[in-house]
């Protein structure tokens, strides 16, 4: 599957919008698609640390938790790796990622509050499987966000950084499948 | 309105991550779902149990194809879910299975649909509504025992397209609902 196209019709998109544009007299290398996978990495990783914040608390089995915890610092760490470079770039660290907004699409694809809501509502003896089905989703969309930057990229780290994400989320889905399976 | 001003018009209004959702039907499909447990032929090329499966590894959610087909790949590019003689591990299961989902978007759903053998065993009709945080399905299996293979499909409502799932279970005789096996 080609993403290519649809990264230059989004990163077109985005300078006829006068969205996301880059201020050229920064020194660092980097373009619309690089600001864009940032400020949407970021709020999906927000909602991440939700899910691993809960299940650090209250999975029931230890893989599960131990799992969580990992989970949570490398979402954590990449997360304040992200703030800095859009904050080196002189780039907005905010978006508005309002699921209620995307509704007609059946949501913008991430982790809306309603489902952290059902996590946090669901009893001890559902949690586990709860949190692993949500965790993967949210992993996969995770995944998908990094394809339009690998394609449309120019910043090497930011590059970098979501050839990891992608690899890395890949083996975490691996070992939720088989904990929940 | 001109799909140029509709762009500009939603980015002005509500920022950069709408273009993604309003370009989304020129590109490729995104994201969407597939059975997590008892894992589907998916979900355990995904966990590394089966190898060799190809691209699907990186994409479990995205076996779509048209509403209405009996294969395991739903007429994708992933025919290697459709591959009896990639010795598909079987999970072990009682008479009635709770089949979990994982979903990466929730679309209006028409129904939920499990067949085994060409027929149908069980319907869930969510009438065009938008699943729920997780979804999962209780599944009587009408008192089959062995090995089986369920085909589980997902019908979005407002789109022709249909997410397939194949389940391989190993149905244990003495599991409530199921009858009992014959002494050996």
């Amino acid at each position: 599957m080609n993403r290519r196209p649809l990264a230059l019709l989004l990163a077109a998109a985005l300078l006829l919008a006068g969205c996301g544009s880059v201020d050229s007299t920064s020194k660092a290398d980097f373009n619309v698609t690089d600001v864009m996978f940032l400020q949407m990495m970021l709020p999906l990783h927000a909602q991440g640390i939700e899910l691993t914040g809960l299940a650090k608390e209250r999975a029931v089995e230890p893989a599960v938790r131990d799992l969580a915890e990992e989970l949570d610092t490398v979402q954590r760490e990449e997360s304040e790796t992200m703030r800095g470079w859009l904050t080196e770039w002189g780039q907005s660290t905010e978006v508005d990622a309002d699921p209620g907004a995307h509704a007609h699409h059946g949501g913008l694809h991430q982790t809306s509050p309603a489902e952290i809501a059902a996590l946090k509502s669901t009893p001890d003896s559902e949690f586990d499987t709860t949190f692993l089905n949500l965790m993967t989703g949210h992993l996969h969309n995770s995944v998908e966000l990094t394809k339009t930057e690998v394609d449309g990229g120019r910043n090497a780290s930011a590059k970098e950084l979501a050839t990891t994400i992608r690899e890395s989320r890949t083996k975490e889905i691996s070992r939720l499948l088989s904990l929940v399976g | 309105m001109s799909m140029r001003s509709k762009i500009a018009a939603a980015a002005v209004a509500i920022g950069v991550a709408p273009l993604i959702v309003v370009l989304s039907p020129a590109g490729t499909a995104s994201a969407h779902g597939y059975i997590s447990s008892p894992p589907s032929r998916q979900a355990n090329c995904a966990q590394g149990r089966v190898q060799n499966c190809g691209d699907i590894v990186w994409e479990p959610q995205s076996v779509e194809g048209p509403k209405g087909v009996k294969n395991c790949h739903g007429n994708s590019r992933f025919t290697v879910l459709s591959d009896e003689s990639k010795g598909w591990p079987a999970a072990s299961v009682g008479g009635t299975v709770n089949f979990n989902w994982v979903l990466t978007a929730r679309h209006a759903t028409s129904t939920w649909e499990y067949f085994i053998g060409g027929t149908r065993i069980a319907v869930f009709n969510d009438g065009g509504r938008q699943p729920g945080a997780t979804v999962n399905h209780s599944v009587n299996l009408g008192g089959r025992t062995g090995r089986q293979k369920v085909l589980a499909v997902w019908n979005i409502a407002d789109t022709a397209n249909a997410f397939y799932s194949c389940v391989d279970v190993q149905v244990n005789g003495f599991a409530a609902g199921s009858k009992t096996l014959a002494p050996a």
